[in-house]
């Protein structure tokens, strides 16, 4: 009957008053803040049941940065022939993946809105983030600073961005925005300097697991 | 000691060797090419030379074979074992490490591990798994030459390191140990001088000795014996490192350590076996260079001494330092490494510079080209240049031996490395 009702709400936002965001967010430097994630909340938290896939290959997290609403089970899948051991000590989300067949790809549901830093316990080098989010209004940034969100329902947000080369801890809070019936375009600039990206890997010159 | 420490990780293996659910064998086997360009035979055939081969001993030759085992015990307990299989006359089949390790799931940003056995610090930036393997040439510097011929800890590590929240991109951290078991570290040295090849000692092993010590001791009874076993424990005192290190992403690493084994020179075992007195600084550097190439350093610097206090120094009474830099290269599945080095032996308050020296440069040139998943050949040319006398001549020339010496030596190897087992 709730999916039936907010089917229909759905059609009648999008036919009446569904809208979409054009950002350009830019860092303190005026460089263009890439791969940062950015979200919209309204008034109230929103969960789904939602499924995302977070692949461990090479020894590392693909993707490294994943945004994800509250409620999203994700997957993490070992696409490596050595044994990952993934784990976040975040509270309130922090788990362990339990050892696992190779049949079973263990899964974890992330219910809390937080930060949540992901690594693996053989392989310190390895190092993700889960941006849970309480809205489905989220992306990240292209390598322009560039971001487009669709069908956003009319009424007031607040936007936020984060990335790890900004705080790795805390969102950053980017004021109040006000969807109408219209596309709305924002160029936003952080009050803050991006780190640099880090070097892309130098063809494996050397070994940097621990020994 | 080592026999207590190998029948306890047996011991606990074998409790829970039921349920081990991931483990990993790797066995490997080399077949080495070797023409070896030196006037003097090998240490190894108790000569001079600081080749591991010589004119007698090269030609086509198995030189290596080995187990590496790997098996996680519970989520936090592993089990590591490498067994070596030497080429000397007895101790043939030899552990090289055995040992647990324990990885706790961190509850927190710090992160603490231990490792308690039998293994090998982490100094060596050659190095790493399985059964220690040189990932870069064929021979290895003199330093990490020299820690897989005498050095091992026998004892417990525990190391404590944190990823900078505010800061990822940054990692540090702190290790320190206590040991057992490695007394006699810097006889080799003392008496064989540095050297650069790719052979382990055995826990359980003794290394050949030459006839001629390179440092001339300053009394008969510190004269090399003929075999020359560097795990033992003598003096009932423990030693201990430290170390602290810093990893930036995957562009640096820096790590300084230090080392002492606190051993009593005086001490010796019924067998006449004396325990040195070492310690050393160390310092190691991992860096990435741009256009896809690699730089590697190490630095070590330390005293080692034995015997009774004669006054103005020792029977044996050392100081020692070496270093090197290696530049290397990947190009898809070759790899070219070149490396050279400097190192020094010196006796401490020698003032007529008779007792000789051990001073030189080595220059190594490496070719890898794994070809197979399991087959990878390798080229290197190796050459090692010592000069072992400070003043014209010293108790080396008195012996017989040429003053400076310059060993090389051309070596193709076929190395094949299988991997059994679920998930490693």
């Amino acid at each position: 009957m709730r999916l039936i009702v907010c089917g229909c709400l759905a059609i009648f936002t999008i036919a009446a008053q569904a809208a979409d965001l054009q950002l350009r967010l830019r860092d303190a430097a005026g460089d263009a803040a890439s791969d940062t994630v950015v979200y919209l909340v309204g008034r109230q938290a929103l969960s789904a049941d939602r499924r995302f896939t977070i692949r461990q290959k090479d020894k590392r997290f693909i993707p490294a940065i994943a945004v994800v609403q509250a409620g999203t089970t994700v997957e993490f899948p070992n696409e490596d022939q050595v044994s990952h051991h993934v784990y976040s000590f975040n509270r309130p989300n922090a788990f362990e993946l339990p050892l696992y067949r190779d049949d079973l790809v263990p899964a974890v549901r992330f219910d809390e809105p937080g930060i949540v830093v992901i690594g693996c316990n053989i392989h310190d080098s390895m190092l993700g983030y889960i941006v849970v989010v309480p809205t489905p209004h989220f992306g990240i940034t292209d390598a322009g600073g560039e971001l487009r969100l669709t069908g956003l329902p009319a009424g007031r947000y607040r936007l936020h961005a984060w990335s790890p080369r900004l705080d790795p801890l805390n969102a950053v809070a980017l004021g109040p925005v006000d969807i109408g019936g219209r596309d709305l375009s924002l160029q936003l600039a952080l009050d803050r300097r991006l780190r640099s990206a880090p070097a892309p890997g130098g063809d494996d010159a050397l070994a940097w697991d621990e020994y | 000691m080592k026999h207590g420490l190998l029948l306890l990780g047996l011991a606990c293996a074998s409790a829970i060797a039921g349920e081990i659910d991931r483990h990993r064998l790797v066995i490997g086997a080399d077949l080495a090419l070797v023409a070896a360009g030196s006037e003097l035979p090998s240490w190894l055939h108790h000569g001079n030379g600081k080749l591991r081969f010589d004119g007698d001993h090269d030609g086509l030759r198995p030189s290596r074979l080995f187990a590496d085992y790997r098996g996680r015990l519970t989520p936090n307990w592993f089990l590591h074992a490498v067994v070596n299989f030497n080429d000397t006359v007895s101790e043939k089949l030899d552990l090289t490490e055995a040992y647990l390790a324990w990885r706790p799931l961190p509850a927190s940003a710090w992160r603490l591990r231990g490792r308690f056995g039998a293994f090998y610090p982490r100094l060596s930036l050659e190095h790493g798994e399985p059964a220690w393997s040189n990932r870069y040439a064929l021979s290895a510097s003199a330093i990490n030459t020299w820690i897989g011929e005498e050095l091992r800890t026998l004892g417990l590590e525990l190391t404590l390191s944190r990823r900078l929240q505010r800061h990822p991109q940054h990692q540090l951290s702190i290790e320190g140990a206590m040991f057992f078991g490695n007394d006699p570290l810097g006889g080799l040295l003392a008496w064989r001088g540095w050297s650069a090849h790719d052979r382990q000692t055995g826990l359980f092993g003794k290394v050949p000795m030459p006839t001629v010590s390179v440092i001339e001791p300053w009394r008969e009874d510190g004269q090399p014996p003929a075999r020359f076993p560097p795990f033992e424990e003598v003096d009932h005192r423990p030693g201990f490192y430290a170390g602290a290190s810093w990893q930036w992403e995957e562009r640096l690493r820096l790590k300084y350590f230090f080392y002492d084994n606190h051993a009593d020179p005086e001490a010796e075992t019924a067998n006449g076996l004396y325990a040195w007195e070492t310690w050393f600084n160390h310092l190691g550097l991992q860096l990435a260079l741009p256009a896809g190439f690699g730089l590697l350093a190490q630095w070590l610097d330390g005293k080692t001494r034995m015997g009774e206090d004669l006054g103005p120094w020792r029977v044996q009474d050392l100081l020692f330092d070496a270093s090197y830099l290696a530049l290397t290269r990947r190009f898809g599945e070759h790899r070219l490494t070149a490396r050279y080095e400097w190192f020094d032996l010196q006796p401490y308050n020698d003032p007529p510079g008779i007792t000789n020296q051990d001073k030189g440069n080595v220059l190594a040139v490496a070719w890898l080209y794994r070809f197979r998943p399991t087959l990878r050949i390798g080229a290197e040319y190796l050459r090692i240049e010592s000069r072992h006398c400070r003043q014209a001549a010293c108790a080396w020339v008195f012996h017989g031996l040429p003053r400076d010496t310059t060993e090389d030596r051309v070596q193709l190897t076929l190395s094949w490395e299988f991997t059994a087992g679920r998930r490693r």
